[in-house]
This record gives structure tokens, sequence and C-alpha cells, in this order.
């Protein structure tokens, strides 16, 4: 049975969702045009006014937003709302040590609570759920956002956060939980844990697994739902836009509906810029058009994926969206968390005479992410003393894993050891296989 | 004092072999040798008779390399014959970092060379003392 939050939205014939998705989007462009000064800077200068979106295909009109733009204009530059209606803001780390910022309107928190909730519904999940939230709580998206959705759907929602796997493998069991929230890496390793802590999976009775926040692959579904007896689903969501519950797979898992009522997909070329139908690879684009805090215009999420037009057998209206594929700048995401390779290089060059020539290395050791950094040292720095580049090991060490939130592990290398490439350097050798 | 090429060594197969390889091949002759080593990297502590010669072919072939200013004393070959130098770096309360020996002694004395923390007060108080520094191999 399929089970819906909003049957009304969720399943809206596509020519009166056009309707509405047009009527939001004229009404943002206005309302961000009057209210924030970034928004009418850059139409201005494209030439752009809010009179001029007469029907949804003049989205293309409006000039792009990017991270680089929140970056800019950070803390608040990029808030369409007056500072005191913004009622809360999350946050995820930037390139340059920076938080990248996202603010919630009282507005945007109860859109956010039932595109989560409609998430939770479209994996099965009822009122009668018993959901276990191991999603980091805090400035994450993660944790509140899945929490929120699991209290609006109604469910029993238990805000256990990241970690202390013992804890949740107990809770598991005594709590009767239903539904498990969290990065598919994690649930992995969950699985793998059950055996060490001394259960056995039919102590359990797990019906659904929502994951996301990170890449992961058909394998990786198989392999979850065979270790933890459960239909795993993926989940997609980034700060920016709202957090998790952006798009969401239905039992037909034939893709994640985007709900867009509150989120305008588009796909692009990331070099032309130009927009690509239905089925075409490129960059994923979202305008979000019922936020009020910080909506986004266009703005460019560096995912790499396609949209299908085809429509679904669970009666949703939504495009799907494939699995995300890749990336379109270097971020690489690390057990949920975002990481920039300039974020370390600028964390590594903290200490005087280090080399430039350094390789990060990402791996996966039993289901868990793991960096490596192999760095390069000058004679300068090299001692014929143990402790002293042990010392110069764990002050790397830990100005790196505090610039990235992710314990690192520094090794080491001789001159030479890494190759040296005529144009960019390989700075990131990412051995997980996804 | 005595000086000792020190190169950076990864923890896998084959990384002590390579500068010992490059030094042998240019002709240059390693007397004494230790490895500091930790989970992850290792380093290869050395006495040529030609640091000079030594450095720059370790350099050129890649190596991080470190020169660093050692004691050099000469050790009576029997029992009881390091402890009565280690008494003296005890009673001096001279803190050694690490000390290794000499590849080939002859006879009844042996070289050792000392890594200490402060090295010019540290040989200032061996010089009270019976005790032969080496000043060149």
């Amino acid at each position: 049975m399929t089970h819906y939050y909003e049957k009304e939205f969720e399943t809206m014939p596509r020519a009166i969702l056009e309707i509405l998705q047009l009527e939001r989007l004229q009404t943002l462009v206005g309302y961000v045009y009057e209210k924030c000064n970034f928004y009418r800077k850059k139409m201005d200068e494209a030439g752009v006014k809010p009179a001029d979106i007469k029907r949804l295909s003049d989205l293309k009109k409006l000039p792009f937003t990017t991270k680089q733009d929140l970056r800019d204009n950070y803390p608040y530059g990029m808030f369409s709302a007056p500072m005191s209606d913004i009622v809360r803001v999350h946050a995820s780390s930037g390139t340059t040590g920076k938080l990248t910022v996202a603010g919630y309107t009282q507005n945007d928190i109860d859109i956010w609570s039932t595109v989560m909730a409609r998430s939770l519904a479209a994996g099965g999940c009822s009122r009668s759920s018993i959901i276990n939230v191991a999603y980091g709580y805090g400035l994450f998206t993660g944790g509140l956002g899945a929490h929120y959705g699991s209290e609006r759907l109604g469910a029993l929602t238990i805000p256990a956060s990241s970690g202390n796997t013992k804890r949740q493998l107990q809770m598991f069991k005594d709590f009767k939980v239903t539904t498990l929230c969290c990065t598919p890496s994690y649930a992995l390793y969950l699985a793998d844990e059950i055996k060490n802590e001394g259960y056995d999976i039919s102590d359990f009775n797990l019906e659904q697994g929502l994951f996301g926040a990170e890449p992961w692959s058909e394998e990786m579904r198989q392999q979850i739902q065979d270790k933890l007896k459960l239909k795993a689903y993926n989940i997609y969501g980034l700060s920016e836009i709202i957090g998790p519950g952006v798009s969401m797979e239905c039992e037909h898992q034939c893709g994640s509906h985007i709900w867009e009522d509150h989120f305008l997909p588009e796909i692009i070329n990331p070099e032309t810029l130009e927009p690509l139908g239905y089925g075409k690879q490129g960059e994923l684009v979202f305008t979000t058009i019922s936020k009020t805090g910080m909506p986004l215009i266009r703005y460019r999420t560096r995912d790499l994926c396609s949209l299908i037009d085809e429509p679904c057998k669970c009666g949703r209206t939504h495009v799907c969206m494939t699995r995300i594929i890749g990336r379109s700048d270097d971020m690489l995401i690390i057990g949920g968390v975002n990481v920039f390779p300039s974020q370390i290089e600028s964390a590594l060059f903290t200490v005087k005479d280090i080399e430039p020539h350094y390789q990060i290395i990402v791996d996966r050791v039993n289901n868990l992410d793991k960096i490596e950094i192999q760095v390069e040292i000058k004679d300068e720095l090299f001692s014929d003393e143990v402790k002293d580049l042990q010392n110069l090991k764990s002050q790397l060490e830990k100005n790196v894993s505090s610039a990235i939130s992710i314990s690192v592990k520094i090794h080491f290398v001789s001159r030479g050891t890494i190759e040296r490439s005529q144009g960019k350097a390989v700075r990131v050798i990412d051995k997980r296989r996804i | 004092m005595i000086k000792q090429i020190s190169v950076l060594i990864e923890n896998k197969p084959g990384h002590a072999y390579k500068p010992i390889k490059v030094l042998g091949e240019a002709g240059v002759d390693v007397c004494a040798i230790s490895v500091g080593d930790t989970v992850d990297f290792g380093i290869l502590r050395m006495i040529t008779r030609d640091n000079e010669n030594a450095v720059n072919i370790l350099k050129k072939a890649g190596f991080t390399v470190n020169l660093a200013d050692l004691i050099g004393i000469v050790v009576e070959d029997h029992p009881g014959g390091l402890a009565n130098l280690l008494a003296v770096f005890e009673k001096e309360a001279i803190n050694i970092e690490y000390f290794y020996s000499f590849i080939q002694s002859k006879g009844e004395e042996a070289v050792m060379f000392f890594k200490v923390e402060n090295i010019a007060p540290a040989i200032e108080k061996l010089k009270k003392y019976n005790v032969r520094l080496v000043e060149e191999l």
C-alpha cells in the first residue's frame, strides 16, 4: 500500500502543479527582488525584472546562485526575511574555513517538516512507526531535519544522534525501532556490529531505513538490506536548499521524487551552463519557491545526476532524479561531512616549512570512511629524533582534524614520492568503492 | 663531535635498502648505522667517512636528509665498560636521546655514538672524566 502524507500535493496533476509552481515562482522572484540586495543587484545586472517571469520556462532568464555567493555574503547576506523572522540557522563546512550558512523562518521549518514527513511516508512510515534518528544533531541538517519530519508525521521519534553504536543497537531491540535514519555507511557499520555486541538480527523489528547525506550505490543497498533485514531507501537533500527531504524514493525505487511544489529542479551542463532536457546527465540546480528565510534562485548544487520523465506507479506526479553519480567540483563527502581539499591544504600550511606536495587518500575501512594525508617533508622539518617527527605529525593531525571536523592520519613520505603532475596536481585519491 | 646523517624512510619493504644502495654505488663507506622506528615511519641514521659527499648523493636521489651532531666515545669492550660510561652520564644528568655503536669494533675497544639533549655543555661535563672522545673517524 502506498503511504502519502499530503496526497493532494504529492499526486497533483502536472498541469495544476505547474500552475502552482509558476504562481509560487513569480511571488518568490518579486519577494527576493524587493527584500534581498544580493538578488536585486544580480537581477539588475542581468537585466531581468520580476515581471519578466511570465511562464515557467522564463526561469532560465534568472542568474545562477553559487556556494561562492553564500560565502561572499557570509553570514546573513543571503537572507531575504528580516532577521527578527529567522528562527534557526544550520551550516555546513565551506572551502575556506567559513561555514556555509542557511537561515530558516518558522514557515521554512514547517515546509521542511512537511517534506520530510512526506519522505518518511514515501518510505512506508506512518504514525505507528518508531523512528531512530541516527544522523548527527547540530549544525548538520540531518538530525534535526529527520527529527522534525518524524514528529510531524506523528511517529515515535528517538533523537539518538550519531555514534555510540552499543546504545543504538540496544535501543533497536528494547524500543522496538522500526525505522533507521542515518548515513548508508553507518548503517553498514551498525549491521556489522550486531554480532559483536551479542545480538541477532531476529532481535530487531526494523522495517525500513532512510539513508542519505553521502553518495552510495545499488550494491550498498543490497548489502544493507541483506544485513539489516529492512528496505533501504535513498533520501537526498542539502542544507542550502532546506536539508534532507528535498527528494525521496518511493516503494518502487525508480529514482527519488523531488517535492516539486517547493523545489524547482533543472539540469544544466556545468561547463556551458545551458539547461539540459530530461534524461540528460548534468549538474542539478534548484530554485526554492516557497521558502522565505533564505530562498535560493537557480542554486548550483554541483551534484551530477539526471531527471527521469516517466510517470511513477506510486501515483506521485513529482519528477524523479537518479542517484548522484559525482560532483562538478572537488568536494568530498566523508562520513556525511562535506570536505574540500583546500580546507585540508590551508590547515597543513599553518605549519611553517611544510612542503606543498601532499596527497589526500580516502578509503572505506569496515564501512567507515578514513582519510590519510601523505605529506612530503622538507629537510628543514626533518629530524633525527622520533619524538620531533611524532610531535610534528600530531600537530598536523590536530590542525587538519579540527579544520574539517573529521579525524585524519598524517603519513610522512620521502621527497619525490608524490607524483608531480604537469597540470593540475592530483590531490585526492578516493579508493572507496561505493 | 661527529656528524650523523639521517634519512626519512617509510615503514615498507625496501625503504632501508634504497639509501644504503645509492651510497654504496657512489663508494661512500657507511661505518655506523641505526634505525629509529614508529608504526608508520622510520629514521635511518648513519655515520659515514665522507659526509659532504653522502649528503649530496642522498639529496640528489630525492631523500629527505638531516644532519645532526653526536658525541663519539671510545668504550672498553669488556663487561661493565658501557656501564662505567653511562654512570658518568647519569651523574652529570646528561639526557641521552639515543645511542648506537660502530659496525666494526677492533680488539679491546668499541666506538659508541651518543645523541644528547644539549651537546656542547655535555661535552664540557664529560671532559672532566677519563672519557676518550672521538673527534674524527
